[in-house]
């Protein structure tokens, strides 16, 4: 896929300035006040490639979550558009239109115990998106595709007739991402699809993950807060901070040649399993900033070492400084981490 | 019951006479919980030691009993939870067979302890200066305004910003990194020998991660204290300590210097941990997995515990629990077999 020659049709998800905001109120003895509003998704234009897997990773609070349940529409952005292979999802008003859209784009859970319901059967919960999307088959045709989507995520036949609690997190996990490939989607938001997950059951759904993508040349927008297992599964990266992005490249170029300072200290704040490794060390001052009260310009210059005076009066455009890398910031820093 | 006691004794001989810089021995450590479901054999056999002003790291995965060791080392533990044997001599005292009274001399200030939630391990209707003022008084016999004093220049130490305003306020007021260095500067409020850190990190974000770390390291250099970290990051157990032992399943499978574990892991399970990991400076196509899942501890596997899972098992791992044996002078390894799986290595 060439990257300045792109044509609508090789892009699955846009997203045009897209924004949402939370009130947030105080509750007094007699009324509530709105004391302002946190922007959790600032103003974020990208385009998600089909077939690629696109890394956000970010600091709780970043408003990644926000992002991705905003593309399914599962929660009204308050401005701007999202265009999903050529469609406007923020439009799609009729129960047609909308079961369309959940027939395409799926989302897979951070937290396995809570995704399931508990009482229903393995085979109920996974048999359930058939009954929605699929009306008129048969009990027959819906237990064997359930069995066949178990067989693929690593279960067995006889699991279909157990209940959640009889699983360990890991299992769930499998059985949580047997139910979003049910419908067949072509996008797939996996929110922290790992981070409740021990490193070697993280390892076993990892894997699966990328299997099946290759399988049915599926698109993720994988979320996740540990830039590791990002890096893994990713084509792109895009960092989020305070509710933008601030930047995105490919895997590589991310990690080997991170361009904003934020990511550059985020690439050297992660412990690398390695002792011989020698590496700079980029300490970070400061908590972040709170979401309610963003600053102005620049809102990473309060924690940003290299902060100059335009740092606080322009924001810093998204732009594209090399090919296939995008940076918010007015300097750029040049940084060999490895 | 007298060859017991003769043993102890042995034991405590050799540590005065031979390891003068050995600040905590853990010996054959077993610590159970009785519970409903049947006794949950959390920590068996565990023996590892820690040296003056060292970091050594314990890594694993969840449940396989790193905190349980490490609140057995301060004769924590609590009901239905007992520990059934072993020793953990501190300074060459044994500290399971100290007094109440006595083992309450060395919590919080020889050995002090700071976890992973920072908010449930603070009181929310003391101001966090009460709070280390708090352990101050209770050890030290200082008037109250010295004691408030000290918790500022502690929290001075630390990093917290307007140590000064600050002391006044409420854990709630504060941030998870910022709560995390009032826990920090309220265990070194009567500079311990010892620092045990349990998952110090794990609830917050890597860049306030990197920031506690930095603390910790630098209050070690400072104070020359030991510490004891606890956590199931490999990552961070490579950029911190010098020392660390891997555990799998309520036991210790290997222990060595940092540096030659990473270069020459030699138990199986630690091969599989190290392999399972996604690394930033590396592209891996596929992790490796391993089968199976972690032991139920109220009816171990027999015999080396990992042997379920451990595709070089043999008949003699489902028989005979295999002892840290001594392989190189600063790596010692529970496996049968470790030489014949690492001989094209070696």
């Amino acid at each position: 896929m060439t990257i300045s020659n792109q044509t609508s049709s090789d892009i699955i998800l846009e997203t045009k300035n897209l924004k949402k905001s939370f009130p947030v109120y105080v509750k007094g003895v007699v009324r509530k006040t709105l004391v302002g509003y946190i922007r959790a998704v600032d103003d974020i234009t990208i385009k998600i490639r089909k077939g690629e897997v696109f890394g956000l990773v970010g600091e709780s609070g970043c408003g990644k979550t926000t992002f991705g349940r905003v593309v399914l529409n599962l929660l009204p952005p308050t401005s701007g558009d999202a265009i999903f292979d050529g469609q406007r999802i923020f439009d799609m008003k009729d129960r047609k239109e909308a079961l369309w859209f959940r027939k395409q784009a799926q989302l897979i859970f951070q937290d396995p115990y809570l995704s399931l319901n508990p009482r229903l059967s393995v085979s109920e919960i996974i048999g359930e998106v058939f009954i929605i999307h699929s009306r008129g088959m048969s009990k027959q045709e819906r237990r064997e595709r359930v069995v066949k989507l178990l067989n693929l995520c690593g279960l067995e036949d006889y699991h279909a007739l157990r209940y959640p609690h009889e699983f360990s997190g890991g299992q769930r996990q499998r059985i949580g991402i047997a139910r979003a490939l049910a419908v067949e989607p072509q996008l797939i938001v996996a929110d922290e699809p790992v981070s409740a997950l021990d490193v070697a059951v993280q390892a076993q759904i990892l894997n699966l993950l990328k299997d099946i993508r290759k399988r049915f040349n599926l698109t993720y927008i994988f979320i996740a807060h540990d830039l590791s297992v990002v890096r893994h599964i990713s084509d792109r990266i895009a960092v989020m901070y305070l509710g933008k992005i601030v930047e995105l490249a490919p895997g590589e170029d991310f990690v080997r040649n991170p361009r904003h300072p934020y990511t550059e200290a985020l690439i050297s704040a992660i412990p690398i399993p390695d002792p011989t490794l020698e590496r700079k060390q980029i300490i970070l001052p400061g908590d972040v900033a709170s979401p309610l009260n963003i600053p102005s310009g620049c809102r990473f210059r309060t924690r940003c070492i290299y902060a100059k005076q335009k740092c606080s009066e322009v924001e810093p455009p998204f732009e594209e400084i090399s090919p296939d890398h995008f940076v918010a910031c007015h300097y750029p820093v040049e940084s060999k981490l490895f | 019951m007298t060859t017991v006691e003769k043993s102890i004794s042995e034991d405590d001989i050799k540590i005065s006479s031979e390891d003068d810089d050995i600040l905590v021995d853990v010996r054959d450590l077993t610590t159970y919980f009785y519970t409903e479901f049947g006794i949950v054999k959390a920590v068996e056999g565990v023996s590892f030691h820690i040296k003056k002003g060292e970091f050594f790291g314990l890594v694993g995965e969840s449940g396989c009993g790193k905190t349980v060791t490490a609140l057995s080392c301060l004769n924590l533990v609590r009901f239905p939870g007992m520990i059934e044997g072993g020793q953990v001599f501190f300074k060459g005292k044994d500290v399971l067979k100290l007094k109440d009274k006595d083992i309450r001399k060395i919590r919080g200030a020889e050995i002090s302890m700071i976890f992973q939630d920072p908010l449930s391990s603070l009181n929310p209707v003391f101001t966090v200066g009460e709070q280390i003022a708090e352990v101050i008084s209770l050890h030290e016999d200082v008037k109250k305004d010295v004691a408030k004093e000290r918790a500022i220049k502690l929290m001075e130490e630390v990093g917290i910003p307007l140590a000064q305003e600050r002391v006044d306020d409420y854990p709630h007021q504060f941030s998870g990194g910022m709560r995390q260095r009032v826990m920090i500067s309220r265990a070194l409020s009567c500079n311990p020998t010892l620092l045990i850190a349990d998952e110090p990190t794990t609830a917050l974000d890597v860049t306030i991660q990197a920031q506690i770390l930095e603390i910790i390291r630098g209050l070690q250099k400072k104070f020359g204290m030991s510490v004891l970290l606890i956590t199931h990051n490999l990552g961070i157990i490579a950029e911190n300590c010098q020392r660390v032992g891997v555990m799998y399943g309520g036991h210790i499978v290997e222990t060595a210097a940092v540096k030659t574990i990473y270069k020459d892991p030699r138990h199986p399970y630690t091969q599989a941990l190290m392999a399972a990991i996604p690394r930033l400076d590396l592209s891996i196509d596929k992790l490796q997995t391993l089968p199976g899942s972690v032991p139920d501890l109220i009816d171990p596997p027999t015999g080396c515990r990992f042997h379920p899972r451990c595709s070089y098992a043999t008949s003699k791992c489902a028989e005979v629990v295999p002892p840290l044996k001594i392989w190189t002078s600063d790596h010692e390894v529970a496996c049968h077999h470790h030489e014949e799986i690492n001989a094209s290595k070696d």
